[in-house]
């Protein structure tokens, strides 16, 4: 028989909040802290809107994107009861998902390189012991598995489902599953090149939006099988991802991979969409996006659903945007209550979804959590609180 | 379980395809080490023309090119089409990525300015994007993922193989990894090595280092233990395992027939390869064949499959003393 896996810890740290009571509390009120960067520098004659942390502490280890995870990772374990130091030597497994983290992007050393100044290689030694679950792993001397999903903006939600298919079948015992991704002027100058950031707050969903903001966070869950019999908060009840195997950088107009994504993670979970509570969408607010998505929920869902965007209030945040909408979503349902989608004014006839436009109670129930990336991956989470 | 190999392919220094490669392994072939400021083992991806129209092979990049001619090639070497593998998943690995496209957006900045960031080499620079070309070429509409780990990479894309087709997620996975050469590599690697360029990988010299960077990849079509299988089975991997257990395992596994390393010339990583104790197994390894690079591993599991022992134990140095073990079965 294969082991339910369930959820001890949970933490995430983002523009909307250092921790997620902090970040609950921003979005309960409806706040949204999006602003011209302050770490990101270019020539470009407009600024564009990001979701920015602030006050992330230098004590923590690591490059940014490392520090992000340790961060939501302290949260996590203190939830679930564990030291770090209990953890060293065991079985315990390390999956997450970054792309910002995995990419030899430092600019200023490849500028000396170009320009022949023969930099010193310190850039390269960093980048090395920076792939943020190897760094994790080794630095709590970890006997598990590890790996580092790199499926570009499904990284986050895909590092949850091959962390749950660890627990599953056995593999370890505990993994700390997750994504990060700090801002980089590489990712903005990218986002921007390909015309879909907004020079505004983004509106998911919303029939004027215009692009996406980046931003950055991390966001962790601890799983398990239930030998500690530690209180489980939740559990992770389906994961599926599927490719459109259609455009390197479009989704497939009707959602084709997401359609047969849900299908996967429904038909893992044992449960039909209308015992969904609520839906944490991918909602990036590029007009391509949200019509195809919202057409996938249109289809599938039951049309009384709600449908939120966590993205309104932390930006895209790539690698860790699945992990942190995890995140939300699990604590959403333990809450029993949903926010408000900031930004949205405007039906779109064309997306067909109204989100959440205030602050919504909601019935127990499961949990959905969509990402889609670019390639075409399309990945989603099912999830459902203990109790 | 175990995973049958219905196929492989192998882009590298010993030329595009699994063929060439295995003629280098026996002496057929010499491997294309090209001498700039470095001497770099480079990798031939020019016989994706042969499966690809050169229209559509313009805005592929370099290191997307040998991952999808490595996938053509071994489904083309499994002799199955690939309408006839049931549900099928692909899983990559990459310790870099596209590098050159990673740079060459950069270049973009620096060159151009940054009003004139290039969105092709933006988008074509994520680390998934070879898996998602393979997909769009191939029209794999299955689950389709990307892992980066250093030298934990390929041993995730074997495990998460085994995972989805004991699960029946899939019926098949295109299961590869590989790393792309650019030249800030090489500047590193001189760098490291204080300017002086060793005369060629030895890698069963633990104590010397030989490191030279190369490139490639290697891409196995895999399949549920039961079906028959070209090049045998792929095993359970063992992960991080001290030099005490693998010198057990290797003790204890009577039917072992050779041990193959992974070993790169890297004198570091050459200190616990040394304390294997292999008895009196043969040891073998050929990365002076096609360089060094973190997925180089896979091109070793590669060169297991082939070999005449039906039998074989893989070792990859996966950091702090410890080794990923992978284990070749019966044909």
């Amino acid at each position: 028989m294969r082991n339910a896996v369930s959820i001890t810890g949970i933490g995430s740290i983002c523009a909307a909040g250092n921790t997620l009571d902090l970040s609950m509390v921003s979005m309960y009120a409806g706040i949204r802290n999006c602003s011209p960067p302050v770490l990101i520098k270019s020539s470009l004659d407009t600024e564009y809107p990001v979701f920015e942390v602030k006050n992330l502490s230098d004590k923590l280890p690591g490059s940014r994107t490392v520090k992000l995870a340790w961060k939501a990772l302290h949260e996590a374990l203190e939830q679930a009861g564990l030291s770090e130091k209990e953890l060293n030597g065991k079985n315990v497994g390390v999956c997450i998902g970054t792309t910002v983290g995995c990419t030899l992007n430092n600019e200023a050393f490849y500028r000396d390189f170009k320009a022949g100044i023969k930099p010193d290689i310190k850039p390269i030694h960093d980048f090395l012991s920076n792939n943020p679950a190897l760094n994790i792993s080794k630095a709590l001397d970890l006997k598990g598995p590890v790996s580092c999903p790199v499926n570009a903006c499904a990284s986050g939600t895909d590092a949850i489902g091959i962390a749950a298919s660890w627990i599953r079948d056995g593999i370890c015992d505990i993994a700390i599953a997750g994504g990060t991704d700090e801002l980089s002027r590489i990712t903005y100058l990218g986002f921007i090149s390909l015309l879909i950031s907004s020079g505004t707050p983004c509106r998911p969903f919303d029939k004027n939006r215009n692009g996406l903001n980046l931003g950055e966070g991390a966001g962790i869950l601890i799983l398990e099988n239930n030998k500690r019999k530690r209180k489980s908060l939740g559990e992770i009840c389906g994961y599926g991802t599927c490719s459109d195997a259609y455009h390197p950088t479009k989704p497939h107009p009707e959602g084709k991979g997401l359609l047969k994504a849900l299908s996967m993670a429904f038909a893992q979970a044992g449960i039909s969409p209308d015992k969904t509570a609520f839906i944490n969408a991918h909602g990036t607010s590029t007009p391509d996006n949200d019509r195809a998505e919202g057409n996938v929920i249109k289809s599938f869902f039951p049309s009384e659903v709600p449908v939120f965007s966590s993205k309104s209030y932390t930006g895209h945040t790539l690698g860790a945007a699945g992990a942190i909408e995890a995140v939300f979503s699990l604590r959403s349902l333990l809450d029993g209550r949903l926010p408000a989608t900031a930004g949205f004014t405007d039906y779109d006839e064309a997306c067909g979804i109204i989100p959440t436009t205030e602050n919504i109670e909601i019935d127990s129930g499961y949990a959905v959590s969509n990402s889609l990336a670019f390639g075409g991956g399309n990945s989603c989470l099912i999830f459902r609180k203990e109790g | 379980m175990v995973l049958s190999v219905l196929g492989m392919g192998a882009v590298s220094a010993l030329g595009g395809s699994i063929d060439e490669f295995r003629a280098g392994l026996e002496g057929h072939g010499k491997p294309f080490i090209e001498v700039a400021e470095f001497p770099v083992y480079r990798a031939d991806s020019s016989g994706l023309q042969n499966f690809m129209p050169q229209r559509a092979l313009r805005r592929i990049d370099s290191f997307t090119r040998m991952a999808l001619l490595a996938s053509f090639d071994a489904i083309k070497d499994s002799g199955i089409a690939l309408k006839d593998m049931g549900r099928t998943g692909i899983i990559f690995g990459s310790a870099f990525g596209p590098l050159n496209t990673t740079f060459a957006f950069q270049d973009s900045l620096i060159d151009d300015g940054d009003k004139c960031a290039s969105p092709l080499h933006f988008a074509a620079s994520v680390h998934n994007s070879p898996a998602a070309q393979v997909s769009i070429q191939m029209g794999i509409d299955g689950p389709v993922q990307t892992l980066s780990a250093f030298n934990h990479t390929v041993s995730g894309v074997l495990e998460l193989a085994r995972s989805w087709i004991e699960n029946g997620i899939v019926d098949t996975v295109i299961a590869g990894a590989g790393d792309e050469y650019c030249p800030l590599r090489g500047y590193a690697t001189a760098r490291m090595l204080n300017g002086i360029a060793p005369s060629g990988i030895q890698p069963l010299d633990f104590d010397k280092c030989s490191y030279l960077p190369g490139e490639g990849f290697a891409v196995f079509i895999l399949a549920n233990g039961e079906k028959p299988s070209k090049y045998g089975v792929l095993k359970k991997t063992s992960v991080r395992v001290g030099i005490d257990e693998s010198n057990s395992i290797l003790k204890d596994g009577k039917n072992i027939k050779a041990l193959f390393l992974a070993a790169n010339g890297n004198n570091g990583e050459g200190e616990t390869y040394a304390k294997i104790n292999a008895g009196n197994i043969p040891v073998r390894a050929h990365s002076h064949l096609y360089g060094a690079f973190p997925c180089a591993t896979a091109l070793s599991i590669a060169a297991a499959l082939l070999s005449e022992e039906n039998s074989v134990l893989c070792a990859e140095y996966s950091g702090d003393g410890e080794l990923n073990l992978y284990e070749t079965g019966e044909k």
